[in-house]
């Protein structure tokens, strides 16, 4: 296999005059020419980041609601699933953060460490991004990526203040933190899709048939 | 996967003859071009963006040697093995190897075309696996024994009457009583078989939209969810991508995605955008145990040096075939290979020989709409126009083509004679037509005549007509 690698890479320097791979700083150098220093084209608008993030959910076919503690997502998970008639049994990710949670006493809460046998499950995003009304969320321990999969009902908790602009932004968070990347880091925006028969959109493809987004005022 | 190419003619009669498949074409149009021209007037600089994304694959692929080896050191670090594959009999063996080694027997796939190119399928099929198509579109093709008609609606050819008799035969036996059925239900139906499928997979292969470099990650674009089942719950995951699908950063990775969920299916994101990297890591509770990734030439390299490099700037959105009025009458199996449109009249010649291709490069009638609708401003017709050239002088052209040119060149290179005959010519057209403006039949034009009548001349050539503009102008001044 490392031939193929040798042919592979001498192709590519042969077609580029030159033998060796270039040095970062020179590749450093060619980025800033070809590309300048200033920020990228993207989408602006004129609403808060916030008011933004949870129209494009909206548009994606998403739901959302507010809470102002953590505590009273218990609430609004229960009121989620007795609108959509989704039973009573909730799988939450380990999330040490969904210990704060207050779950009603009529819930079946089961901690799950994958989404094989959820129906409804609650994960937590490490951020949102106001561009597109996307979900970031962290594959691990804490956030099996399968939770957000396999369910029908995928409920979403995210504390206000982890709504960032753009992708730029978010990446420039991420880079900081421990253990980044994960195996997987899922962007989410609305629930599964398809329009595969017939250009007709029909919603709850293969992953879940709906989003509902939880937005915490005062994440811990 | 084997080239049909040489059978365009045929094939692209009786797609014009078909009705379900004009019927199905229809869809195309309406869809994807609608939502993306909305899209693209909202965003403030597209046009900007565009120039950006040219800028980032040029730079790019000027230091792919560079970012290939960076992305390989990533991908390691991350405990994932890359795997290089000159050919598609090397992907191929490289494909079966690592289901082997797994003790595999069933595997699931999400899309990818660069799957479609070296053929996976067979060669999953050679070694006795039950590979299971995962994406919708992609699972149907594979009820009916068909290639994919379009890049990213594999199945927008077929109608809905087509998929109920293909499931009632596959999913009921032939025994189903309702024959027309909606579309939820369908879509339930099949979510509920490949449910199955998913969780007893033992590989699961993607393509990948992206690599970065920095990271040693591959985004996958999907709307199902598929390509997250397909990669998340069997014990060993496998990406193809070609070499070209290399960006330097996440950032750039963004600006890509920007251009790609637009042009492509005119949403501002898809559902879902997933950036893979590595294996589980020692404390997840799922996930795959092993990562690889197949880093595939398959020709890329031959096209790095000259114009067709640019080529390999290509996210395949499929925008230029959505635009194409050839391949909205014609629909992209007529094509013969696995990439149909604009986009796959350069690829194809190019991966499967310009000798077994020749209509392709001519099916275009250089209207331009592919390359003014294109992400990363791939001069599609330059290319196309190229590819001509290079048949002339391989002596590739049909006869007729050849003494037409040569009469004509003997022509154009005797100015006076030229002027001369072409002034004697429109003049008499212009005389012949005068009364409908128009001629139902013409001698020599019967191809033209058959399907609209032509034109009459004014009855004055252009040069004369150039000349006399320019007089009076001098006048006015």
């Amino acid at each position: 296999m490392s031939d193929a690698r040798t042919r592979i890479l001498g192709k590519v320097r042969a077609a580029m005059g030159r033998e060796t791979t270039p040095t970062p700083a020179d590749v450093q150098a060619a980025r800033a020419g070809a590309l300048g220093k200033g920020t990228p084209q993207r989408p602006v608008w004129e609403e808060s980041d916030l008011a933004r993030f949870c129209r494009c959910i909206d548009d994606a076919a998403g739901t959302w609601v507010t809470v102002p503690t953590l505590a009273e997502a218990g609430t609004a998970v229960a009121d989620y699933l007795a609108e959509r008639e989704a039973g009573t049994t909730v799988h939450r990710a380990p999330d040490p953060r969904l210990d704060h949670v207050a779950w009603p006493g009529h819930l079946a809460v089961e901690r799950a460490t994958d989404g094989r046998k959820a129906l409804a499950a609650v994960s937590c995003a490490v951020a949102g991004v106001a561009e597109t009304g996307s979900l970031a969320l962290v594959s691990g321990p804490d956030n099996p990526a399968t939770l957000a999969f396999l369910p029908d009902y995928h409920i979403v908790v995210l504390g206000t203040a982890d709504v960032v602009p753009w992708f730029e932004d978010l990446w420039a968070r991420m880079r900081e933190q421990e253990g980044f990347p994960p195996r997987s880091f899922n962007f989410i925006t609305g629930p599964s899709r398809t329009a595969d028969v017939e250009q007709t959109l029909q919603l709850g493809a293969h992953g879940p048939r709906s989003l509902h987004v939880i937005l915490v005022e005062n994440m811990p | 996967m084997e080239s049909r190419a040489h059978l365009f003619k045929p094939a692209a009669r009786e797609a014009l003859h078909n009705p379900d498949l004009q019927q199905a074409l229809t869809r195309v149009q309406a869809g994807f071009v609608g939502k993306r021209r909305t899209l693209v007037n909202k965003f403030p600089d597209f046009e900007g963006l565009r120039d950006r994304g040219q800028a980032m694959k040029d730079h790019t692929l000027a230091h792919l040697d560079y970012y290939l080896e960076q992305f390989e050191a990533k991908v390691h670090e991350a405990g994932g093995h890359v795997h290089w594959a000159e050919t598609a009999e090397d992907a191929q063996r490289i494909v079966a190897d690592i289901c082997r080694q797994a003790d595999a027997r069933m595997v699931t796939k999400g899309k990818t075309m660069a799957g479609e190119e070296v053929g996976i399928n067979e060669a999953l099929d050679a070694a006795g696996l039950e590979t299971v198509e995962t994406d919708l579109g992609e699972y149907i093709i594979q009820l009916a024994k068909e290639p994919p008609s379009h890049i990213i609606a594999p199945a927008i050819h077929k109608t809905r009457q087509q998929i109920c008799d293909l499931f009632d035969e596959h999913h009921h036996q032939g025994t189903f009583k309702e024959k027309l059925r909606e579309v939820p239900d369908l879509v339930n139906e099949a979510r509920g078989i490949l449910r199955g499928k998913f969780l007893n997979a033992d590989v699961g292969i993607t393509g990948a939209n992206c690599l970065v470099a920095e990271t040693g990650s591959m985004f996958l674009v999907t709307n199902e969810g598929n390509g997250d089942l397909t990669h998340s719950l069997p014990r060993v995951h496998v990406a193809i991508a070609g070499i070209e699908k290399l960006v330097p950063t996440l950032d750039d990775a963004s600006t890509l995605i920007r251009l790609l969920a637009r042009s492509a299916t005119g949403q501002e994101m898809t559902a879902y955008t997933t950036m893979v990297t590595g294996p589980r890591r020692g404390d997840d509770t799922d996930g795959p145990e092993e990562f690889h990734i197949v880093l595939l030439d398959h020709g890329r390299t031959n096209m790095m040096s000259g114009r067709f490099r640019e080529m390999l700037r290509c996210i395949r959105c499929g925008a230029c075939m959505n635009h194409c009025p050839v391949y909205a009458s014609i629909g992209g199996h007529a094509y013969g290979w696995v990439y149909p449109g604009p986009m796959g009249s350069v690829l194809t010649p190019i991966f499967v020989g310009l000798d077994k291709t020749k209509d392709l490069p001519n099916a275009c009638t250089l209207n331009g709409r592919c390359q003014s609708v294109c992400p990363v401003r791939i001069p599609l017709p330059d290319l196309l126009r190229d590819l001509r050239e290079a048949q002339f002088d391989q002596h590739l052209t049909p006869g007729t083509t050849r003494h037409g040119l040569a009469v004509w060149a003997w022509f154009a290179r005797r100015p006076r004679v030229y002027n001369a005959l072409s002034r004697l010519g429109i003049g008499l057209l212009g005389r012949l037509g005068r009364r409908r403006g128009r001629f139902r039949r013409l001698p020599l034009a019967g191809a033209w005549t058959a399907g609209r009548d032509f034109p009459a001349p004014q009855r004055t050539t252009f040069q004369a007509a150039w000349r006399q503009h320019l007089s009076r102008r001098q006048t006015h001044e």
